[in-house]
């Protein structure tokens, strides 16, 4: 369990980093956190030529606000936005989805970008972040762009990140006043990856359900927001049985890959339950 | 707190103190040395080329490019190593036993995924794995053969020409009048009883370096065993070697739990190696290998069927167990131990005397079953307990008054299995259960919540633990070496302190405190003043090391035996010294004393001063020293400790998450030396038995490849999984062993899943009809949660 040979290389600088990308491109990995892939290299399942290491690079890690909307360097450590009051104060959904992210030894060296570019669907930052309608900023020797986090995700593991690109920072949009927030999962170990969950935004005026954003985790080749069941609370009070009813139209249209801990059935079952939960937890809050 | 002036005071007993275990202050410190952190001057690295097939015949193997790759030193097959390294055998005389060979490397077929191909060794592990992955094997795969019935099928292809129908081991034994036993009982319960394959899974893997002087013709190997000596035999045997040129250290060992009490192919491997190359080799498992190859265990079943009285007594047993022992036999102690242990034990700790039993050990091709802690015991734990819970269930009796019932009352007591349980209060243990849980009000409240949705269980696991085997019960099994005695050699240095030589390998049970303690009592010397050494063949004499729960037992006994012997000299001695007569002197907070006397004494560090370096005032005849080796063989077949496991747990209603409230343990193994180590060995064993019940699973695919090779899917519980446990304490010492110890480092894994399983069908209400299998995942436990809401709409 020993990686294959590769140049490594550690810039100091994005433009630095970029230069790298623009040379190697295809032929190199970026190293963020290292908490996926560095597993990978062990088992020999990636083999890149060169691994370009942006942990040297101090530009790239900060969480701030600016115009209302937060912005967070991709290199900043998962445990650094858990424990930040900006984010707890404005944006809780991240907060609450991060303990949920492995052990508290693994956030110290995870970064934000690392699990956002990795793109597992059933990591919860790619989730949270598309629960709360994020916008990727992409950069490259040759220019930048701005992806909707609805476009970014292209399927397991894949992005629309290209070779030479570097996502270098996730922004994300104020939340209306009056929404409550739920982020549920369940996994058989306490900080093993999910065997299903969801995320929930619910925005109440006068007892109303003014917004829902209803996400899934685990539950395709990508995170999932579904709509369907956003339409369910929306216009009404949330009750009971609408919860249940937005939870089965949820479900309604996925097919989750069962493995040994779980099979497909199983998993969409289990994620009904987390929608239901997530639901409750963010109508509870947004009424408070 | 105050404490009683000097003179009035009772010197502290060292036996039974709650001393804080001395070898974790380098354990926890980071200071332990381990066979990796084992550094030579030209150390060479090795890695393994592996069968990525079940069952397959071994077309070619080219290591011409492997040792091309730059770095790589050499690369062996098994024709390079042939003459070498002798197969391994494990044998069994006993009938019905087919011993099979394992040859160091793949010769000629491959029986399972992970066995060793090829052994690459270079500059370092990084180019040893470039190495290996340029190796050129081609495979011509046959059937493979993954579950007993496959293998046991008409027509099956053989794993093994030895044996002929894919069976290891089989025999039969009828004990009573089975079938007018049947034919008369009220109730007759038929379960089959399956668990799933599991394992040790130790934190540190296994782990080997060798060196090899050719100038002297000495070898040295540092293992990653439980087993120092034995290992030794085995290297020496299957290299040839003269076993007093074979060195074997086993330093600090991270975990052991029974797979590191074998010799493995890789050990020899890279002795063989070592010598070939003329370099010292390490090869560390990964833990891809770790899952593959480190032996597996529990994979059994029992098809089982009971006679019960109306009163609810159970009047026979019948079972049939099966274990799929998988691709090859262990090395020493056969293939025999799952279903053979498990059939020994089915009666559990009830008096039931008409008992039948079929046992087949099954080739199969997966990865070999050999010792895990609580090795065969679980299955029978599993089948009895389930038929006591059955039958009160029909009977409409509560599930510890059945237990009432049918347990042994008198000692000592022998099985229909000829095990004996020399000491103990069973029923004593039961009510003591019943009150830690308040298993009355846990019950009624428990239904009084199922109203509002709340489903929780409660459920109970008897097992008597058979620990330090006999020599006849070890010699029953007609092996190649017989077991059953281990070694302690306690000597004074001239200054006073004690050393404790011990055969046994201390790898996570505190061993060093617990000998420390047992001498300390002996000899009136503190604890702190006495150290215990373990490990190298070089330095302790030959012990059989450690498992089956025998070192307290047969090194402790054997610990005993010495420093009593080593006290009469002492005082002896010291009665020349003091000029007073043997028989007025005790030994007593580390100096030989008048009794009744304060003024009248001599330190003990002055006796050993005399007897190292005043030999000329020694009394006429006497000789120098103080130093004596004693062995202790434990009683057969061995000794019994008895433990009573309850568990509280609740089902989570969207999810199938089995949560474990709480969890009481009554245990009875004798004398306590430390309690705080016993509840250890408890809580390790639980967290053990935990994971077997919910999530441990070594799950192979339907081509024999292993799924489960990482820790991500292999689920080991962690702490956070695990409840508080409540350990209480009876002492039932044995009246067969020095000290009255019985061993218990094994009884937490063998009813822990049982009292788990017990309380998820009760949760289910379904005691009757319940579960009879491990694990029960959070899938199984959701569909049983919507199958009881059915019948209960």
């Amino acid at each position: 369990m020993k990686p294959p040979q590769f140049d490594y290389h550690d810039p100091q600088t994005v433009d630095d980093a970029l230069g790298l990308l623009a040379e190697h491109g295809e032929d190199s990995k970026v190293l963020a956190g290292g908490q996926s892939l560095v597993p990978l290299l062990n088992f020999r399942l990636a083999s890149p030529d060169h691994l370009i290491d942006l942990s040297r690079i101090p530009e790239l890690a900060y969480v701030n606000r600016s115009g209302g909307r937060l912005r967070i360097g991709t290199m900043t450590r998962q445990s650094t936005v858990e424990h930040s009051p900006l984010v707890a104060d404005n944006w809780p959904l991240i907060t609450e989805a991060l303990e949920l992210v492995a052990h508290s030894q693994i956030r110290n060296r995870g970064t934000v970008g690392g699990s956002v570019a990795h793109a597992d669907p059933a990591a919860e930052l790619p989730l949270v972040f598309t629960t709360l309608d994020a916008t990727m900023h992409l950069r490259s020797k040759g220019g930048r762009r701005s992806v909707p986090v609805s476009e970014f995700f292209l399927t397991h593991l894949t992005t629309v990140i290209e070779a030479d690109e570097l996502l270098v920072e996730l922004e994300v949009p104020p939340v209306p006043a009056g929404t409550g927030w739920g982020f549920s999962e369940y996994s058989r170990r306490h900080g093993d990856f999910a065997l299903g969950g969801a995320s929930a935004l619910v925005t109440i005026e006068d007892d109303v359900c003014t917004r829902a954003r209803i996400g899934l985790l685990a539950a395709a080749d990508r995170p999932l927001r579904v709509e369907a069941a956003e339409k369910v609370l929306e216009g009404e009070a949330v009750t009971t049985e609408s919860t249940a009813e937005a939870a089965r139209a949820a479900v309604a249209d996925i097919n989750p890959t069962g493995d040994i801990h779980g099979g497909s059935e199983y998993r969409k079952q289990l994620i009904e339950g987390m929608v239901r939960r997530a639901i409750d937890k963010a109508t509870a809050r947004a009424s408070r | 707190m105050s404490r009683a002036p000097a003179d009035t005071a009772p010197p502290p007993r060292a036996m039974g103190a709650r001393i804080l275990r001395r070898e974790d202050q380098r354990l926890l410190r980071g200071g332990g040395r381990y066979v990796s952190d084992v550094t030579l001057p030209g150390l060479l690295h090795g890695a393994f080329v592996r069968s990525t097939l079940a069952h397959a015949r071994i077309i070619e193997l080219d290591l011409s490019r492997a040792r091309a790759v730059p770095g790589v030193v050499a690369a062996f097959g098994i024709e390079d190593l042939r003459g070498l390294v002798r197969p391994m055998r494990a044998i069994s005389r006993a009938p019905g036993y087919r011993p099979c060979a394992t040859p160091v490397l793949a010769d000629g077929k491959v029986r399972m995924v992970g066995e060793p191909i090829a052994l690459i060794v270079a500059e370092s592990r990084y180019l040893a794995e470039d190495g290996a992955a340029a190796v050129g094997v081609k495979l011509e795969p046959l059937t493979p053969l993954l579950t007993m019935d496959e293998a046991l099928a008409d027509g099956a292809p053989v794993i093994h020409d030895e044996a002929p129908q894919n069976l290891f081991n089989s025999f039969e034994q009828t004990i009573g009048d089975l079938e007018a036993t049947f034919a008369a009982a009220d109730e007759v319960i038929d379960l089959e009883i399956e668990q799933q394959r599991y394992g040790a899974v130790a934190m540190e893997g296994r782990v080997a370096v060798a060196s090899y002087s050719a100038a002297e013709d000495r070898l040295t190997a540092w293992l990653s065993t439980q087993v120092p000596h034995i290992a030794r035999t085995g290297l020496a045997k299957h290299l040839s070697m003269p076993e007093n040129r074979v060195r074997v250290i086993a330093p600090d060992v991270g975990g052991g739990f029974g797979p590191k009490c074998v010799l493995y192919q890789e050990d020899l491997a890279v002795c063989g190696a070592a010598k070939l190359v003329g370099r010292p080799v390490k090869w560390a498992s990964d833990r891809i290998e770790d899952l593959q190859t480190t032996i597996h265990g529990r994979e059994q079943t029992n098809r089982l069927r009971a006679a019960a009285s109306s009163d609810g007594r159970v009047l026979a047993v019948q079972a049939d167990l099966r274990a799929s022992n998988g691709a090859y036999a262990v090395w020493p102690y056969t293939a025999g131990l799952d279903s053979g242990q498990a059939s020994e034990n089915v009666t559990g700790p009830y008096d039931i005397r008409c008992y039948e039993r079929r046992v087949r050990a099954v080739v199969t091709n997966k990865a070999p079953m050999g010792p895990y802690r609580g090795v065969g015991r679980v299955l029978a734990a599993f089948s009895i307990e389930r038929v006591m819970d059955v039958l009160a269930d029909r009977l409409g009796i509560d599930p510890l008054e059945i237990r009432r019932r049918n347990l042994v009352r008198e000692f000592p007591y022998t099985t229909a299995t000829g095990l004996r349980f020399e000491s103990g209060d069973y029923l004593r243990m039961v009510d003591t259960l019943a009150e830690a849980m308040d298993w009355e009000r846990v019950r009624e409240e428990n239904a009084a919540l199922r109203a509002s949705g709340v489903i929780r269980g409660i459920g109970v696991a008897f097992a008597v633990e058979q620990s330090a085997y006999g020599a006849k019960a070890m010699g029953s099994r007609q092996m190649e070496m017989t077991f059953g005695y281990d070694t302690a050699s306690v000597r004074f240095e001239p200054d006073g302190r004690v050393r404790v030589a011990v055969g046994l390998h201390n790898h996570g049970q505190g061993h060093e405190t617990t000998i420390a303690q047992i001498a300390s009592e002996e000899l009136g010397v503190p604890v702190g003043d006495i150290d215990v050494v373990w490990g190298d063949t070089a330095v302790v004499p030959y012990g059989l090391g450690t498992w089956a729960s025998r070192s307290t037992v047969a090194c402790g006994g054997a610990t005993i035996l010495a420093a009593q012997e080593l006290r009469e000299k002492i005082v002896a001695l010291a009665a020349d010294m003091l000029e007073a007569r043997p028989d007025d002197l005790e030994l007593v907070d580390g100096a030989v004393a008048m009794r009744g006397s304060r003024s009248q004494r001599v330190p003990i560090a002055a006796v050993a001063r005399r007897a190292l370096h005043e030999p000329h005032l020694l009394p006429e005849g006497m000789e120098p020293g103080l130093e004596v080796t004693r062995r202790f063989m434990p009683p057969d077949p061995g000794s019994f400790a008895a433990a009573l496991h309850g568990a509280h747990v609740e089902l989570v209603p969207d999810t199938g998450h089995v949560r474990v409230l709480s969890y009481v343990v009554v245990e009875d193994c004798g004398t306590v030396v430390n309690p705080m180590i016993v509840d250890g060995q408890v809580h390790g064993g639980v967290a053990q038995g935990i994971g077997g019940a919910l999530m441990e699973h070594l799950v192979y695919d339907e081509q024999g490849s292993l799924v489960t090779t990482t820790l991500m899917d292999y689920l080991v519980p962690t702490a956070a999984e695990i409840p508080p446990i409540r350990v209480l304490h009876q002492e039932s010492p044995s009246p067969f062993v020095p000290g009255g110890f019985k061993g218990m480092g094994e009884g937490g894994a063998v009813n822990a899943p049982v009292a788990i399983v017990a309380a998820v069908n009760d949760a289910l209400g379904a005691a009757g009809n319940g579960a009879n299998h491990t694990p029960l995942t959070p899938e199984w436990v959701l569909a049983a949660l919507k199958n009881m809401n059915r019948v209960e709409a």
